[in-house]
């Protein structure tokens, strides 16, 4: 226990001991599960489908890899759906309950709180993770996904879930309500994952309006918005020349939506096709700086909410 | 009572005040600043054992325009059981808040057992138990989890995790109790199982926020039976309570805020005597007839009995100092200020 962060170690217990997380598992494993079926289905049903019949749709590659997309997508959905709720009430429930005096006269530091409860609700997505991976084990047995391409979607997805908690913990640190500090993570998080496309979508708008009326406009302005967005990193890290190419999964698609961001830097041969995962010049591959934005923005909040919670205070606003 | 690591036993104040406890003036005769800040805390040393407990000089917290605390002047001393008193609003909390280092003074300084509360909070924390006037508990955690957290809040090797919660738990006598869940206890178990949090860490001074608040007339008494023992310990002990007659009965000293000023501070008979410019000597005849003199010293008391026993030979059952209230000593030098 020593050895432990205290505040992790009592948050463990005291969620094993809740019947929220069996609930939570219980959902979380049974959506993986139907939209696993669901989508076999949709290939059997495809395959079967004579005037649909393609050679490219009965690749186990493709399938395999179009499994992979889409159950690590709803993965990160899912994720993104349950951080916030895991890591929004961490401070704000302390105040609630009048636990964080006793806990801010420990002597426990402001970081070890701030700390202890976004590991809290990390290990409850590394759960999550974990649970996941037999699903994700079928996409390597069909193939077209190595078990590399596995390893970094989860690692993403986990990256993915210290962003999101580290915000949700920020806003449960700046508000006293648990309501309010859910709403303003779960507000941030649809920002992050819709937000920025909306945001996109509206500025490539108002360049090609101004590009027509010959007052121009930058696109790299507008890419930079969907650095911040979770599925776009994704998207990119995992794309693969010779199995996402002309794939229509959850995955890919969203690849080809952020195309100028996502291709942003790959070499194309002389008939317009891309070249293996080349890249062209120095670009900073667009995950690498979509992962420099998750630690920057990760690293500030975790910083205003360990400043909120240090004492002594200036306003009382225990 | 058997914790891990045994409570000193108390250590003998050197006054520091020779000449008797310190009784602040009632609010028309407050010094000005100048003058109360003249005691500087800085000449004790941290660990020096002639330094009171807690030192503070010229306390001021502000929110606005608002005096939470206004230049407070408090000596606690070491082995003393110290009562805050004063109505809601009067900075009680807001000065425990100063004293644990929640809360950063406005201007003024705070000393804990030599150690300043804002600056050395870490070295305050390891010397200083405090409960607030609130205690909140996790759901889902057993009594001897709870107190198990705490040890391990306060980086108490888990290896004597086990004595210290047997001890701790004996001393509040919620052994029975050690496998309950928190949220499961009464009130008054509660607050008893808040203090034992306050203890897990052994520390010098327990500041104690209106633990009394709430509790039913025996859990009361528990927990005066139990903060006696704590005394006895050698902890110093700092509590506030809207309850005067729990203090009256518990506390070596006292001290009477109103709007956040100092009214009076030191032994609650010595602040009575200030107040009446002496002492009132209750006397009881034969036939049940009680009178009462009022005299300025042993002299005039002696005098006194002299006069009515030779002089006038009266049949005395009872000579005695009457005992005033700190009820009626605290309405006598508050003026009901709500700020």
């Amino acid at each position: 226990m020593t050895l432990m962060n205290p505040v992790l170690g009592r948050e463990l217990k005291e969620r094993a001991r809740g019947r929220r997380m069996m609930f939570v598992l219980f959902g979380y494993l049974g959506l993986l599960a139907l939209t696993m079926q669901l989508i076999y289905w949709e290939r059997t049903r495809a395959a079967d489908n004579a005037f649909s019949f393609s050679v490219a749709d009965l690749s186990s590659a493709r399938t395999g890899r179009f499994l992979f997309d889409s159950i690590l997508i709803g993965v990160l959905l899912l994720v993104c759906f349950l951080v916030p709720a895991f890591t929004a009430a961490s401070i704000a429930g302390e105040r609630d309950r009048q636990t964080l005096v006793p806990l801010q006269v420990t002597m426990l530091s402001a970081r070890s709180i701030v700390v202890g409860k976004l590991l809290a609700g990390l290990a409850l997505v590394s759960l999550l993770l974990v649970a996941a991976a037999p699903f994700l084990g079928v996409a390597l047995i069909l193939g077209g996904v190595t078990a590399g391409a596995i390893i970094k979607g989860l690692a993403m997805v986990l990256v993915t879930a210290v962003l999101l908690g580290s915000i949700s913990i920020a806003c449960s640190s700046l508000v006293r309500r648990v309501q309010v500090a859910t709403v303003a993570a779960y507000g941030l998080t649809l920002f992050l994952l819709i937000g920025t496309f909306v945001g996109y979508g509206v500025m490539s708008a108002l360049n090609t309006r101004a590009n027509i009326n010959g007052s121009g406009g930058s696109s790299r302005t507008n890419r930079a918005l969907l650095v911040a967005n979770p599925l776009v990193a994704t998207a990119d890290l995992l794309w693969d020349r010779r199995t996402s190419n002309g794939l229509s999964s959850p995955l890919a698609a969203l690849q080809r939506m952020a195309e100028p961001a996502a291709n942003n830097g790959i070499a194309f041969g002389p008939n317009g096709q891309p070249l293996a995962n080349q890249r062209v010049g120095s670009g900073f591959p667009m995950w690498a700086r979509s992962l420099l934005a998750f630690a920057v923005i990760s690293a500030g909040a975790l910083a205003i909410a360990t400043r909120r919670v240090r004492t002594p205070s200036e306003s009382g606003d225990r | 009572m058997s914790l891990d690591h045994p409570p000193t036993m108390p250590t003998m104040p050197t006054p520091s005040h020779p000449a008797g406890p310190p009784i602040a003036p009632g609010p028309s005769m407050l010094p000005p600043p100048s003058m109360a800040a003249a005691a500087s805390s800085s000449r004790w040393s941290p660990g020096d054992a002639d330094e009171p407990a807690v030192v503070i000089r010229q306390l001021t917290k502000r929110y606005g325009n608002l005096f939470a605390v206004n230049g407070l002047d408090l000596d606690v001393p070491r082995g003393s059981v110290f009562g805050l008193i004063g109505p809601n609003g009067a900075g009680k909390s807001t000065t425990f808040a100063v004293m644990v280092g929640l809360l950063a003074p406005t201007s003024g300084s705070v000393r804990m057992v030599g150690y300043d509360p804002s600056r050395e909070t870490f070295e305050v924390r390891k010397r200083v138990g405090y409960m607030p006037d609130v205690m909140g508990v996790y759901d889902d955690l057993r009594v001897d989890e709870y107190l198990r957290f705490f040890a391990s809040a306060y980086k108490i090797p888990a290896a004597k995790h086990d004595a210290l919660v047997a001890g701790l738990l004996e001393l509040v006598d919620l052994r029975v109790k050690h496998d309950a869940y928190v949220d499961s206890l009464s009130r008054g178990m509660k607050q008893r199982l808040s203090l034992a949090r306050a203890l897990v860490h052994d520390p010098e001074v327990l500041v104690l926020d209106e633990p009394a608040s709430g509790l039913d007339p025996r859990a009361r008494a528990e927990l005066r039976t139990l903060l006696t023992d704590l005394r006895t310990m050698g902890k110093t002990v700092v509590i506030s309570s809207h309850i005067l007659a729990e203090l009256e009965e518990m506390c070596t000293e006292i001290a009477i805020l109103e709007a956040g000023r100092l009214v009076a501070s030191g032994q609650p008979k010595a602040i009575m005597r200030q107040l009446h410019g002496g002492r009132t000597i209750k006397v009881r005849l034969a036939g049940g007839e009680e009178r009462r003199y009022d005299v300025t010293d042993d002299v005039e008391q002696a005098a006194l009995l002299r006069r009515l026993v030779v002089d006038e030979g009266l049949d005395i059952v009872e000579f005695s100092e009457a005992q005033g209230s700190l009820e009626a000593l605290f309405l006598q030098v508050t003026q009901g200020i709500v700020q």
